[in-house]
């Protein structure tokens, strides 16, 4: 089975799954004439990355940025609150 | 050419239904007017369940928003309930501006009996009916159309799919010279300068900066994390991560026009085009400003599912998720998930515009076949 994921812009370094994707499959992004490997199970719909990207490197989909990776990210790896958050709206921690 | 057949309102605008409205004013007669609903078929309830004792912004918005919904081109005649004449004064005076059939009653009128009062607003409703069900239709453009869209519990389908054929909807309607308004500021979040540059003007530019910014000041100084709240873990749970990505799905609905211009919550657009209302994104809430700013019909994209609708305004349900499709098979009046596999945007838009104009001249959505509808007016402060 071809499991396909959906890019929306050259800039995005994130794609939304299309199918509910097992861990180590062939993941093709429409779009971006491009093959990845799934490195976890993904939820359909949800995100997954189409570049390592760095711990505190910008999330960017749509070539908008819509967050911020709190680790490491691997190619293929499942997108989500769980490695990134948002850059707005952050509450201001006393000191 | 697209045109659909509507009810010409004395003021010029074109209304999509011909409803009678209670408007109940007070609180204290909200109960008589749900009475006086339940044996009037064919007539619509809005209830303002407050006094007197509105202060400042929250008094101005609610008064403009109680005559904007009696205003509303959909409206075809209304009957206001309240327990004080002066609370009616201001909407019989715009009422009678804008020649829309009205009645008038007051519990100081039938000596404060309720009982009373039922009766004698059961005679005065069904002879407003009577009178409006008169009217008969004519077909009109697009012009005509005051079109605005919302979406609810969205997944990322919305963003990619639903919403985008949304805008391009929203597009066709503004080319036609019709108005297309969308709120839900908070969702403006993290797309805000792409908005902006849309701008008419800098003024319009400077003024969806503030608005954006204004509301994420709020959350910040209510100490409120806006992940589980808009996200909502329902939202997160189907995978839009950050209020950014959810925005950016969000704002596609409003197309690629020029923003003329930014309501506040309520307000009736001055021109045609392309506008934005600040607002809360809450759906009830949302719905209500759009049908006191005059809007006839509403595009309401939905992911996992919105069972709500606007009483007011047709509204049209629309999702991109093929499971939700099947599933809510009874709340979804439009499913484009074919776009999902075969991309084809032009297709889609087709099948929804031809959707739409069958709405405008009639074709009834399931929420009001169902009577999912409702109005709520927002509040903004503390009552004396």
């Amino acid at each position: 089975m071809k499991f396909l994921a959906l890019c929306s812009s050259n800039k995005d370094n994130v794609a939304n799954t299309l199918d509910l994707i097992p861990i180590g499959q062939q993941v093709e992004i429409k779009n971006k004439k491009k093959t990845i490997i799934s490195s976890n199970k993904i939820p359909k719909y949800h995100k997954i990355a189409l570049n390592e990207i760095p711990k505190g490197a910008s999330i960017i989909k749509n070539g908008i940025c819509i967050g911020t990776a709190t680790k490491e990210i691997d190619i293929g790896a499942h997108i989500h609150v769980h490695n990134i958050v948002s850059n707005r709206a952050v509450l201001k921690v006393e000191s | 050419m697209d045109s659909f057949s509507g009810y010409l309102r004395q003021n010029g605008k074109v209304g999509i239904r011909n409803d009678l409205l209670i408007l109940n004013l007070t609180g204290l007669t909200s109960k008589v007017a749900d009475r006086i609903h339940q044996n009037i078929n064919y007539s619509k309830l809005i209830s303002f369940e407050y006094g007197m004792g509105l202060l400042s912004k929250d008094k101005e918005i609610s008064q403009n928003v109680l005559i904007g919904l009696s205003l509303n081109p959909n409206v075809g005649g209304v009957l206001l309930i309240s327990s004080d004449q002066s609370r009616s004064e201001t909407v019989i005076e715009q009422l009678k501006k804008n020649n829309k059939p009205f009645r008038n009653i007051f519990l100081g009128d039938v000596g404060s009996d309720p009982l009373e009062m039922i009766n004698k607003a059961i005679k005065q409703g069904a002879e407003i009916l009577k009178e409006i069900s008169e009217i008969k239709k004519n077909q009109f453009r697009l012009d005509k159309v005051c079109l605005s869209v919302e979406c609810g519990l969205s997944d990322p389908t919305s963003g990619l799919f639903a919403n985008p054929l949304i805008g391009k909807i929203s597009d066709k309607i503004v080319e036609s010279g019709g108005i297309v308004i969308m709120g839900e500021t908070l969702e403006w979040l993290g797309v805000e300068n792409d908005l902006a540059k849309r701008a008419v003007s800098s003024d319009v530019q400077k003024r969806i900066e503030e608005c954006v910014l204004r509301r994420e000041k709020l959350a910040i100084d209510n100490g409120i994390n806006l992940s589980g709240i808009n996200p909502n873990k329902k939202n997160i749970e189907d995978g839009l991560s950050t209020i950014e990505e959810k925005a950016i799905g969000s704002s596609i609905k409003s197309g690629s026009s020029k923003i003329e211009g930014v309501l506040e919550y309520g307000e009736v657009p001055k021109k045609s085009g392309l506008w934005l209302m600040d607002a809360p994104s809450y759906t009830p809430e949302s719905l209500t400003g759009f049908s006191s700013a005059g809007s006839q019909i509403c595009l309401f994209s939905t992911g996992s599912g919105n069972c709500y609708s606007s009483d007011l305004m047709p509204t049209i349900r629309i999702t991109a998720n093929p499971e939700t499709a099947f599933r809510l098979r009874h709340q979804i009046d439009h499913d484009c998930s074919d776009l999902i596999t075969n991309g084809n945007f032009e297709q889609a838009e087709n099948k929804l515009l031809d959707d739409l104009v069958s709405v405008l001249s009639g074709k009834l959505c399931y929420g009001e076949i169902l009577g999912d509808g409702g109005e709520t007016i927002s509040r903004f402060g503390e009552a004396l």
